[in-house]
């Protein structure tokens, strides 16, 4: 049924001329507890070692009582969301195939992964599992065409990732601004900021993506980078695994604030000089 | 003159595939020549623009010799015929006129006063791919035509090829073919909706975000206007064209959704409900169904969209586009269970694109859909006038 034409031709003027198992069970509730993924660094360097007792949480203004702190032991699902409309082929599609390589590669034992591929069609590749060759297989056998649907393809990525309990880190990696989304960039930053998912992304170049994704990466509490190349895509990934890695789960359940509308988090520890980054508040229903 | 006499409209014959040959300098001589010889046959004088190199007493006395045949034959046979090789040339081979050879980075502008010699910037997911001089045999079609006094040929030869042109995403062709279209014809309804269709594509954000993203050389820019500037024109044109003729379900429809678009949710609602689609038509029903969805949640009608969305999912079932938005619509509202069941049909449908037909993948040069069928009709109208 499709007319769709690679190309479109535009005038120009010249001027000259014119889940793991091993969750804790506090996490399986998304109604009565919050939690928030927080990286802690000092001069760069992530600070290990911090208890709950160390961390103070505003909701809304109103301090809370952390009740647990965890780092490091809980499995994570790795959800990867992977532009593969026409302007990925070639070189910039090998390089995003040893990547997405490299990080499985870098997962541990009881993490998930998971990948959805985008041109103008949305396609789980899988679902979330530990059996990681599957990953492989499905990013492996998807090729390039078409348009760029990025924004479906974050928001179907973000629901891989809740439909698991576990901790869940998406990553994003787009060449191109979405050309063919039916979601809009309001209802998919609106989706991120009532999501625990931590979103990480990598973009080549500069575009309106940019601010896209570093809006939805910041409202949760990930980074954006933007790369020149997609040769180091690899390092990327992995940097984006690592300090992931380096991450408390800050939980508390609220009190002494209203329920619905947007809640301002403010997450801070005693230490002075450490640098917190956690998402900047959630929606409550 | 024997081109045109030897092309079969809608072939790729040995007429056309002269025409095809023929080089941007050859096509841009040609285009005086034959501007010169529809002087004549009209007026009976030369008229040689400033700048334009004059002719010689020999061809001169070709050229008068041609137009005193032809003024024997009748004008409109040559014009017509003429039209139709031109087109089929720039149908069948869109980049005819554009070797790579003669695509210089940044185009010249002008450089005779009558060939016109407009340029474009072809993208393909996002990436520029270099500019181009404009298809020739477009402004040769026109400049034929316009030797005549418009008649219902030329208004289907306009439909025609604006649809084409709409549907194939020629953008910089189509914007002066149908500004054209609208002088000749500002009353045609059918016309009118093209323009409306060429300006909701032009806001649409395959074309926004290439214009902010792509690096041009100094003193070149993409002459599109803003998002909110072409959604306006194309309201204005939707709203005249369903003046001229209200059962244009369509163009409700569309209007509906650039109305939506601009915010203006309940003026698109009543648009959108008051658009009289055919039960069987379920392309439309589905775009009715789907807008209708997103102004009802804009609006906060949580229960109106989910209905609407579950309307256009239950039309094309293997459409990701609807499930996304009921999804999305559960989780704003907070029902995480109903956003991730709503959300399985996606995650279940096949990766292979024959496989899942999404109609708003479409939607954008979908007002050009017909293109095929009007240009059958437009080949009909001239194999009836030879008979």
């Amino acid at each position: 049924m499709s007319a769709r034409t690679p190309a479109v031709l535009v005038g120009l003027m010249l001027v000259s001329s014119m889940p793991a198992a091993t969750q804790s069970p506090t996490f399986a509730s998304k109604v009565e507890a919050v939690r928030v993924d927080v990286l802690v660094t000092d001069r760069g360097t992530p600070v290990r070692g911090l208890q709950a007792a160390d961390f103070d949480v505003f909701d809304n203004g109103v301090r809370q009582r952390v009740d647990l702190v965890s780092f490091e032991q809980v499995p994570l699902n790795a959800v990867l969301v992977l532009d593969m409309s026409e302007s990925v082929a070639g070189e910039r599609l090998d390089n995003l195939r040893a990547a997405a390589r490299g990080l499985l590669d870098g997962l541990k034992a009881g993490d998930q992964a998971a990948v959805v591929s985008f041109s103008h069609v949305v396609v789980q590749g899988s679902g979330l599992t530990t059996n990681l060759d599957r990953v492989r297989s499905a990013f492996d056998q998807t090729e390039p065409r078409g348009e760029t649907s990025l924004l479906d393809g974050i928001y179907t990525g973000m629901m891989v990732g809740e439909s698991d309990v576990g901790r869940s880190l998406l990553i994003v990696f787009s060449d191109g601004f979405d050309t063919s989304s039916w979601l809009s960039s309001d209802a998919v930053l609106d989706a991120a900021k009532r999501s625990d998912i931590v979103v990480y992304s990598a973009a080549v170049g500069t575009s309106p993506k940019a601010t896209l994704l570093g809006d939805i990466s910041a409202s949760t509490g990930g980074t954006f980078y933007r790369i020149e190349s997609t040769k180091n895509l690899g390092a990327t990934f992995l940097g984006i695994l690592d300090e992931f890695r380096q991450r408390y789960l800050v939980s508390y359940s609220p009190q002494g604030v209203a329920k619905g509308g947007w809640h301002r988090l403010d997450v801070r520890v005693k230490e002075k000089s450490a640098v917190v980054k956690a998402r900047p508040g959630y929606f409550s229903n | 003159m024997a081109e045109i006499d030897r092309h079969e409209p809608g072939q790729t014959d040995a007429a056309a595939l002269t025409a095809v040959s023929w080089s941007r300098p050859q096509l841009e001589g040609l285009f005086v020549d034959v501007h010169t010889l529809l002087e004549l046959i009209n007026s009976g004088k030369v008229k040689v623009p400033p700048g334009v190199p004059s002719f010689s007493p020999e061809e001169l006395q070709q050229l008068q010799r041609i137009a005193t045949q032809e003024k024997t034959n009748g004008i409109t046979r040559l014009v017509k015929r003429g039209a139709l090789l031109h087109t089929d040339v720039a149908l069948l081979v869109p980049d005819a006129t554009d070797p790579a050879a003669d695509a210089p980075a940044v185009p010249k502008p002008h450089e005779t006063p009558i060939a016109p010699r407009g340029s474009s910037i072809r993208d393909a997911d996002g990436r520029n791919q270099g500019m181009r001089y404009s298809n020739l045999h477009w402004d040769f079609a026109r400049m034929l035509l316009d030797a005549v006094k418009p008649d219902e040929f030329a208004r289907v030869w306009y439909r025609a090829t604006a649809a084409w042109l709409t549907y194939r995403h020629q953008l910089s062709e189509a914007t002066p073919h149908l500004q054209r279209a609208r002088e000749i014809f500002p009353a045609d309804a059918g016309i009118l909706f093209y323009n409306g269709g060429l300006y909701e594509m032009l806001a649409a954000p395959r074309i926004q975000g290439f214009i902010r993203t792509t690096a041009l050389p100094d003193g070149v820019f993409i002459d599109v206007a803003s998002e909110r500037t072409n959604l306006r024109r194309a309201e204005g044109f939707f709203r005249r064209a369903l003046a001229l003729d209200p059962d244009l379900t369509e163009a409700r429809v569309r209007l509906g959704r650039v109305l939506g678009v601009q915010g203006r949710h309940e003026e698109a609602i009543r648009e959108l409900q008051a658009a009289n689609v055919a039960p069987d038509d379920s392309l439309l029903r589905y775009y009715t169904a789907l807008f209708l969805g997103a102004d009802e949640e804009a609006l906060g009608h949580a229960d109106r969209a989910r209905d609407a969305f579950g309307r256009a999912s239950a039309l094309y079932p293997r459409a990701q586009s609807p499930h996304l938005a009921l999804s999305q619509l559960a989780w704003r509202t907070g029902d995480r269970p109903g956003a991730l069941r709503a959300i399985q049909p996606v995650l279940a449908l096949p990766a292979d694109e024959d496989q899942r037909a999404d109609p708003w993948w479409d939607y954008y040069d979908g007002a050009g859909r017909d293109a095929d069928s009007q240009l059958d009709r437009l080949r009909g109208l001239q194999n009836g006038s030879r008979q």
